[in-house]
């Protein structure tokens, strides 16, 4: 078969598999494996005969309850098909589109090592994450020499839209020869009116999953139960074939005492199920064991001493093999047998049981779950646990840890996740630690007023203790201030030198601070003083690996240079910020757009006229990303990108360009020479004559549609993701055509593309 | 392969500049009539396509148009205004969703759904 087995080491706990893309988050590699089939386990030959014959449809799911054995029926599949074969087994925590892209690329990696290049660029933070997730899965898949099926099971955990935006993409632009195969216990997140009628979809469910008399006996056959003819008949009927019913009767029959009137009395029903569970199946298990089963269900993944730090024992790692070995319902995640999960229907009934038995502990359980996480350097398992046991205390030390490298990683979902289990609580008040991360989180991405709510919370508190880079929170405060930059130049300056003065030696906002510091001189006037700071600001960003303060210092001095007149000087400057920002691939993060603001100008100074096109291009799908949240650095690169514009000659570009300028300088107007910089090239502005209205005039409305017109997605479901109505996204779109010169959405696609507006 | 006449309904709709300019005599693109400046002549026509109640396209198009020409908002906002007393509240208030959109705005105006 195709899959490349994993190297079978529990590396995949520690982080250390895939060297390219290097995650900051655990890859857990046993979600990246089928399930293999065990003994006794019944092959499903017909409905394996429909998919072998199936491989021309682009698209096929398996739709069920749980407990219909889809995982069991796609593992058969994978088993026996000639076909090479990436899956991946969806989690929560996949509900991110960054974590769920890198586990596909991951799973595609084991396939055949894949293009680097493809994957390494992060979706921009925004509207257009779905689009851009299902091109690079697509031209990956398209890339490989051989046809390969993607397989997503359990579908139902993503909830989050650009998630599912994302698979319904992928299963409309599936590359031909290519499979997408997804398992779901509800409808599958693909337009399947529209891939039914182009007759691309294969789709079995729960009726085809359900076992006949046959089946049912082949199931009883290899749990070594004999039952009558009649009886089987009986059974099946009773349990709709549903197979997890049939072999939870089994083993109740097995197990002696099971009275045929138990085994057949229940159907394919969860709470039915459940209370089955209890009274067959856990009855007979020793009582001890039982409470370790039911309170070790807290756990997503679990090994020995995870445990017993759970449940206060001392054998659970021997305790797991035996379970191991005695069923089906635990299923072992790496060779070594360190790690396990419950099979997934099991551990829902038993966190339904151990909520009947004790509901009270089970904050305790996950207190002991996230403290034994903590200890072993599972960091973001660790919030997880510390949310359910509601200890918001640790949640917050470890969000303050976590957040920055989960950010750099491009988890925003992720990220979101953790402050909004704050903001949901009210809870944020409590922490101000929490509240200064999520500020500048919030800036950066271009969320001007949640950047403030939050701001205002992290100002009032305050905290004694040292915070986790080993700085005093009045520096981190101060260091917010300087970045929202609300009362003017000077006074960013001085929060900025506060900042870096308190801030602890290897901290990752020292880089920052600098770049601030540097750049109020700049706009003061100071250019000298302000580039001698950029350089410091330029080598404490590259010793604690501050990657996009450091580019952005790299570009302020680039300014500096060209203030001197030394255009050589200014694009060498450039150009290592470019290089870092493609390298730390933060492309498409606002604070990078200040780089591609002065290529742009030292382009169009050389008369590149197409290379300054295109970072004015990649200048722009950043440009929304530019709020009042970060003044002084939003206005400096609109003012940047305005200047490059008049180079070309483009009015219209650039008169877009400063009106949003202006709108943050109506703000915030305390911007140093900047409000007098903006004046000066609105005059120049006046003198040249509007040619042709073209794409660079789009507006940032238009440039956050312009993603989501390559997705698949209606004007009204566009209209839904952006949280306006319809009639805007029409109007916006038929503004987008006619400034791009083109009369249709597909065009618009194919033009923003050439022009470098769409990755 | 499109029909022809199918793209040219399309441009129309659009108020595709390459479209209309042979039409109305080349005058569209770079139209400064007598003694009127492009930013004039713009909110002039804005004015106009606000009095005979224009398609969305029409608005986008001249508004665009005059934002390029540097009018400010508040200067497309005053020829609504301006209009107000000659055609009356009511096709200035069907206008300004239009207008607002048309500047980008960054709200939602009550429109359709």
């Amino acid at each position: 078969m195709g899959v490349v087995e994993s190297p079978g080491t529990p590396a995949a706990l520690s982080g250390a598999t895939t060297s390219w893309f290097a995650p900051s988050f655990l890859l857990e590699e046993s979600k990246l494996r089928p399930p293999s089939s065990r003994p006794g386990t019944v092959r499903r030959a017909g409905l394996l005969e429909r998919l072998h014959a199936s491989s021309d449809a682009s698209v096929v799911t398996v739709v069920g309850p749980p407990g219909y054995g889809k995982s069991a029926l796609l593992g058969q599949w994978v088993e026996e098909g000639p076909r090479a074969v990436a899956w991946v087994s969806i989690e929560d925590e996949d509900n991110d589109p960054a974590v769920l892209l890198a586990y596909i690329a991951a799973a595609l990696d084991r396939v055949k090592p894949i293009d680097v290049d493809i994957l390494r660029t992060r979706a921009p933070p925004g509207a257009s994450v779905a689009a851009t997730v299902a091109r690079r899965i697509v031209a990956t898949m398209s890339g490989m020499a051989e046809p390969v099926a993607l397989v997503l099971d359990h579908t139902e955990l993503l909830h989050n839209h650009q998630c599912r935006d994302a698979i319904a993409e992928l299963a409309v632009h599936v590359p031909s020869a290519g499979q997408l195969v997804l398992a779901s216990r509800g409808a599958p997140p693909v337009p399947l009116a529209r891939l039914r009628a182009q007759g691309a979809v294969v789709e079995v469910g729960a009726e085809d999953l359900a076992m006949d008399e046959s089946e049912a006996l082949m199931l009883l056959d290899g749990a070594g139960v004999r039952l009558g003819d009649a009886e089987v008949a009986e059974l099946v009927r009773h349990t709709e074939g549903w197979p997890v019913g049939l072999y939870l009767a089994a083993l109740a029959h097995k197990s002696g005492n099971g009275s045929r009137k138990g085994a057949l009395a229940f159907s394919g029903d969860d709470r039915l199920m459940a209370d089955y569970l209890r009274m067959e199946l856990l009855a007979r298990v020793p009582r001890g064991r039982v409470s370790f089963l039911t309170r070790t269900s807290v756990l997503e993944r679990m090994c020995g001493p995870l445990c017993d730090a759970v449940v206060g024992g001392t054998h659970s790692g021997r305790l797991l093999e035996a379970l191991e070995g005695s069923n089906l319902l635990v299923v072992p995640l790496d060779r070594r047998r360190e790690w396990y999960r419950y099979h997934r229907l099991f551990q829902e009934l038993l966190r339904v049981e151990l909520g009947q038995r004790e509901a009270a502990a089970v904050p305790q359980l996950h207190a002991r779950a996230a403290a034994w996480c903590q200890e072993n350097g599972l960091a973001e398992m660790a919030i997880t646990h510390a949310q359910a046991a509601g200890d918001a205390d640790q949640v917050a030390r470890l969000v303050t840890a976590c957040a920055l490298a989960a950010y750099a990683d491009g988890r925003l979902e992720t990220v979101d996740r953790w402050f909004r289990w704050f903001d949901e609580r009210d809870l944020i008040e409590r922490y101000p630690s929490v509240a200064v991360l999520g500020a500048v989180l919030r800036a950066v991405m271009g969320q001007p007023a949640a950047a403030e709510r939050w701001a205002a919370v992290a100002e009032r508190g305050s905290v004694e203790a040292t915070l986790p880079d080993g700085s005093p929170m009045e520096s981190w405060q101060a260091q917010l201030r300087a970045f929202l930059c609300r009362h003017g130049v000077e006074r960013m300056r001085r929060d900025a030198q506060l900042a870096e003065k308190g801030l602890a030696p290897g901290s990752q906002w020292r880089a920052s601070a600098l770049a601030l510091e540097g750049l109020s001189w700049l706009l003061d006037g100071e250019a000298e003083r302000a580039d001698e700071i950029l350089a410091r600001a330029v080598d404490v960003g590259m010793d604690v690996g501050a990657l996009p303060a450091t580019a952005a210092a790299l570009a302020e001095r680039a300014i500096v240079a060209i203030g001197r007149d030394d255009w050589v000087e200014a694009e060498g400057l450039a150009r290592r910020g470019l290089a870092i920002i493609r390298d730390g691939r933060l492309e498409d993060y606002g604070p990078g757009a200040i780089v591609h603001a002065v290529l742009a100008r030292v382009a169009a100074h050389g008369g590149d006229v197409p290379g300054a096109r295109e970072s004015l291009g990649h200048a722009a799908r950043v440009r929304p990303q530019l709020t009042y949240a970060m003044p002084a650095l939003a206005v400096q690169t609109l003012l940047e990108l305005a200047r490059a514009y008049l180079a070309l000659a483009d009015a219209a570009g650039a008169r877009v360009v400063m009106r949003e300028a202006g709108a943050i300088l109506r703000i915030r107007p305390d911007l140093g020479s900047l409000p007098r910089e903006a004046a000066e090239l609105r005059v120049t502005l006046e003198t040249l004559r509007v040619g042709s209205v073209g794409a660079s005039s789009l507006t940032a409305a238009e440039l956050r549609l312009v993603p989501l017109l390559s997705t698949h997605l209606s004007f009204r479901e566009i209209g839904l993701r952006l949280h306006v109505s319809r009639h805007t996204v029409k109007t916006q779109a038929i503004s987008v055509y006619r400034k791009l010169g083109v009369s249709s959405r597909s065009e618009a696609i194919d033009r923003v593309r050439s022009i470098g507006l769409l990755a | 392969m499109k029909a022809e006449h199918e793209d040219l309904l399309r441009k129309l709709a659009l108020n595709d500049e390459g479209v209309l300019a042979p039409l109305l005599g080349g005058g569209v693109a770079d139209a400064e009539p007598g003694g009127l400046d492009a930013k004039t002549a713009a909110l002039v026509r804005l004015a106009g396509i606000v009095a005979i109640g224009s398609a969305p396209a029409s608005y986008q198009w001249i508004v665009t148009r005059a934002l390029a020409a540097g009018a400010s908002d508040a200067e497309v906002t005053g020829v609504l205004v301006a209009l107000a007393p000659i055609v009356g509240c009511e096709r200035v208030g069907s206008a300004a969703p239009e207008v607002a959109l048309a500047i980008g705005a960054e709200f939602d105006l009550p429109l359709d759904g």
